[in-house]
């Protein structure tokens, strides 16, 4: 059952990384990080549920670190937003390509 | 096979599926609602693994808040009613090599080595689920905890100043 | 109340750190008088804990007055701990109230001469320092602490010496006194291994000198050539007295030392830091009344500097290094009382001669101010009338040292002649030498003071209209130093006067006596009126002989001169010391390393050239290698990472996106990497 989870997992990092790579928008771009740590999280939940805890660990601990990386993802689109917001704007789009020359 | 695995297998495809999608469609606000169905298969497939609050959270962070502001952004900064919502897309090619390469790697060694699979076979039986999580959150990781508090607070306050306007 | 010691010490030193951290500041936005409130106010505290401190140590029983006051453990010893810890005694209280007073006043002083030196603010950072060694020098509890002081006032006498850095004459005179002073402070470290050798298998820690007062017993072995070990360390001690307290043979640096600021060398070269030599005896006495052939050295080398630096200061023409070599002169007077075990006798020539050596040097200080700097006499005379206080000053103050009855010189100077004739480790020949050191002193120091002060002027025209009595801030020094040197002697008035000796009985518990020392000064007493007659009798002589050289027949010192061409030669040219360790030391140190130089020119450079050579004709070979083989792959380097550059280039895009790939494919490649090495081990 692990190996499903985490060949679930695999290829949602997978797409993830390839959505940040390819695309313009900025947008875009964080969806593909939304994926990838969306990714992150579901093998952490699989390891888990799967795999005896080392040493002293709880055995919630993969579920602890998944709720952090909920949380940070959240902060983390928070912010990546205002960004986003803020470059819009100031120069009316938000193709990353475009706004690469910082405050000219 | 059961119900439940083949419902199992059911939300395993649609998550990949509709991450695929959301990752390559040029129209940005079809590839949120796509990126809304991989959240809500993330959600069934922690409903496997016996962390209902996980789920739980997944919806009401992910699909409640997330999704919702990502929304925002497309439409705040897209002309909608010039349908210009698309964004074009550049290094497919060096995407597809990567990821490729990635899950190459993953079948190679998870798949045909059967490196890592420390599994036991059966599911552990996992402890009290929501009361065990909270009670962990405030005495095991409290540090932890509390710096990501900190950091909440801290990401408010720059989201405020990054979109307040300055005269 | 023993507490307030750390207060005396540490007020100096705190101010001192402020003058040095924000003086600068502090000058330039509230001028002089930011930098006086804590120059000279923190010593002018000091002064009054000292008195303080006095006052309370006389209020005690006489045999509780030592005490110590530990502050915190220093460092392990061999296990044994050594604390950072005053001392306070009579001894030490009655020095640093000196110390502390002399310099109050010194300070103040300065205000006024050092008025438009734009160095102010450092200039009395510096003092400030000095004081703090040298106070910590004086209430030092233990040897390390005092030679932490010891050094200390070195540094500081070396920074103010060279205080006019931009003059290189001065510059050097700073580094000779500092060099000749390390090579003193060698014999006083050499004496330190020598106690903790000694001690290395007692329990009792040498240094602490309680500890040591009441544990000799390790310094009355037998050590070198039948001597006992007592003897060999308080030797060693006495080089570094000599280096400090500038004693034959390395008294040379005092008169150099006379470039420093006029003040400075009333406070650090007469009145606080060359004493330092004799403290240090007056403070080990219980240590050196067992070593008499250390003694006996201390007194000759006393005599015999007090007799040769006072036949130089005959015929100098400088006002500043008259005083100089009258300062050696009357140091070798205490160390000839040290010698003769008259202890405090000794310590109570330091005090007067504190008293009325720095008037004189402020009175000298304050001609040269109102004269612009100049110092030769020759051009001074008939400074009486513009400068009316400080010629007061000066001449009491001149009468004091001259040992004029019933000035405080006459009493230190009698104590010292008597002891050093009736004790058992003086003789005639000690007190001879000393009676004609006295004739010379009156005589010297009168030429100075008719030369100075009367007669004609014989000042340029230039200078002469400038000539000004100096301000308030000079004179008041100098008159409360004058009253002290003209009554110090009450101080310890002779016990003939049927009157208490004030700071003999005072110090009684502190200071140690050599066996049948007052035995046999009580069966000479009758001796001691003669005596002083005698003694004053000769500095009347003086005095009336340099009236009639200067004043009544200017013609006779040039007489004198012209038939005693010689001598007069060898005085001017003070003995020719200096040329003496110039060729004696410094030429043949330099003359040693030119030929290791020439040494180097001809064997090494030998070698060199031989090997250079050789290396030539190897290289033109490898130069037609390097030209053909190197130089291409050189090139192809180069042209290489020009071309890789470019290729590079081209990834800097600029776009997240490409460096996000990057990232992901580096990683892949480092599993890999990684994969393929577990498994290789596996």
């Amino acid at each position: 059952m692990l190996e499903q989870y985490l060949l679930v997992s695999v290829v949602l990092f997978v797409l993830g990384v390839f959505g940040t790579i390819s695309r313009r928008n900025a947008v875009g771009m964080l969806i593909g990080i939304e994926l990838v740590l969306n990714a992150a999280s579901l093998s952490f939940v699989a390891f888990g549920r799967y795999i005896l805890p080392f040493g002293d660990s709880p055995k919630e601990a993969g579920q602890v670190v998944s709720v952090f990386i909920i949380i940070l993802a959240a902060c983390e689109a928070v912010v990546a937003l205002t960004i986003v917001y803020a470059l819009y704007r100031l120069y009316r789009t938000i193709d990353v390509d475009k706004v690469h020359m910082l405050r000219q | 096979m059961s119900l439940s695995e083949l419902v199992f297998h059911g939300i395993c495809i649609m998550t990949v599926v509709s991450g695929f999608y959301a990752v390559y469609t040029e129209n940005l606000v079809h590839a949120v609602f796509a990126l809304l169905a991989t959240f809500f298969g993330m959600a069934g497939l922690f409903v496997y693994l016996r962390a209902d609050f996980l789920a739980a959270l997944q919806v009401l962070v992910y699909v409640g808040g997330i999704l919702v502001l990502f929304l925002f952004g497309v439409m705040f900064t897209q002309d909608i009613y010039r349908l210009k919502i698309s964004a074009k897309p550049i290094n497919r090619v060096w995407g597809m090599i990567l990821g490729v390469g990635f899950l190459a790697s993953f079948f190679w060694v998870v798949i045909l080595k059967g490196r890592f699979v420390l599994d036991t076979g059966v599911g552990m039986t996992l402890g009290q689920g929501v009361e065990a999580l909270g009670g962990l959150l405030l005495t095991r990781y409290v540090l932890a905890f509390e710096a990501v508090t900190l950091l909440i607070v801290a990401c408010m306050v720059g989201a405020i100043l990054l979109t307040l306007k300055r005269e | 109340m023993a507490h307030l010691a750390w207060l005396i010490v540490l007020l100096p030193l705190f101010s001192s750190a402020c003058l040095a951290g924000f003086g600068k500041g502090l000058y330039r936005r509230f001028g002089k008088k930011g930098v006086d409130v804590l120059g000279v106010g923190s010593i002018g505290t000091s002064f009054l804990l000292a008195t303080c401190l006095l006052a309370y140590v006389l209020s005690l029983d006489p045999d509780k007055r030592s005490i110590p006051s530990a502050l915190w453990s220093w460092f392990p010893l061999e296990g044994k701990m050594l604390d950072i810890s005053l001392l306070i005694d009579p001894l030490s209280a009655a020095m640093a109230l000196m110390v502390a007073g002399v310099g109050f006043l010194i300070h103040v002083y300065s205000t006024g001469y050092m008025d438009k030196d734009p160095g102010y603010p450092r200039y009395f950072s510096y003092t400030n320092l000095f004081m703090f060694a040298m106070l910590t020098l004086v209430f030092a509890d233990n040897l390390v602490l005092f030679f932490l002081g010891w050094e200390g006032v070195g540094l500081c006498s070396y920074l103010l010496i060279g205080f006019w850095f931009n003059d290189i004459e001065k510059a050097r005179a700073g580094m000779k006194a500092f060099i000749v002073n390390r090579i003193g402070d060698l014999g006083f470290l050499l004496g330190l291994y020598l106690l903790f050798w000694l001690y290395a298998s007692s329990t009792t820690m040498p240094f602490a000198m309680p500890e040591l007062r009441a544990d000799l017993s390790p310094l009355l072995g037998i050590g070198f050539f039948g001597q006992n070990w007592a003897t060999w360390v308080t030797l060693c001690f006495f080089i570094g007295a000599t280096g400090k307290s500038a004693q034959i043979p390395l008294y040379v640096w005092l008169p150099d030392a006379m470039a420093g600021p006029t003040p400075v060398s009333a406070l650090i070269h007469a009145a606080t830091m060359v004493t330092a030599g004799v403290y240090m005896i007056a403070r080990l006495s219980f240590v050196f009344v067992h070593a008499p052939f250390t003694l006996g050295v201390v007194a000759t080398i006393g005599a015999t500097t007090a007799l040769f630096a006072a036949t130089i200061g005959l015929c100098q023409k400088d006002i500043k290094k008259v005083l100089a070599y009258s300062t050696v002169s009357q140091l070798g007077y205490m160390f000839l009382a040290m010698g003769v075990g008259a202890f405090v006798s000794g310590f109570f020539h330091l005090l007067t001669h504190a008293f009325f050596k720095a008037c004189l040097f402020l009175g000298a200080g304050s001609v040269i101010h109102g004269m612009h700097g100049e110092q030769n006499m020759d051009l001074m005379g008939g400074l009486r009338k513009k400068m009316p206080v400080t010629c007061a000053t000066f001449v009491l103050a001149a009468l004091a040292i001259s040992g004029f009855p019933f000035f405080s010189g006459f009493f230190s100077k009698d104590e010292i002649l008597f002891a050093s004739l009736s004790s058992p480790l003086g003789g005639p020949v000690l007190w001879a030498v000393g009676l004609f050191t006295a004739l010379l002193t009156a005589f010297y120091m009168f030429r100075l003071v008719f030369l100075t002060f009367f007669g004609e002027s014989r000042t340029p025209d230039a200078i002469k209209g400038h000539i000004h009595e100096s301000p308030a801030s000079m004179t008041v020094p100098l008159v409360v130093l004058s009253m002290l040197s003209v009554f110090g002697g009450v101080l310890n008035l002779p016990e003939l006067f049927f009157l208490p000796g004030g700071l003999a009985r005072f110090l009684r518990p502190v200071v140690a006596e050599f066996p049948g020392f007052s035995h046999a000064l009580h069966e000479s007493s009758y001796l001691e009126i003669p005596l002083m007659g005698v003694s004053s009798g000769v500095a009347l002589l003086g005095i009336a002989l340099a009236y009639v050289c200067y004043l009544r027949a200017p013609g006779l010192p040039y007489l004198f001169g012209y038939f005693l061409r010689p001598v007069y030669n060898l005085l001017w040219n003070k003995y020719y010391v200096d040329e003496i360790y110039e060729a004696a030391f410094i030429k043949p140190l330099l003359q040693t390393s030119r030929f290791s130089a020439k040494a180097d020119l001809v064997v090494i450079d030998g070698a060199v050239n031989g090997s250079a050579l050789l290396t030539r004709e190897t290289s033109r070979i490898a130069g037609l290698y390097d030209l053909w083989l190197v130089d291409g792959l050189v090139n192809a380097t180069a042209e290489g990472t020009l071309r890789l550059g470019r290729w590079l280039r081209s990834f800097q895009t600029g776009a997240i996106q490409n460096y996000l790939s990057y990232v992901v494919g580096g990683a892949l490649l480092v599993f890999w990497l990684l994969w393929a090495l577990v498994n290789r081990t596996v």
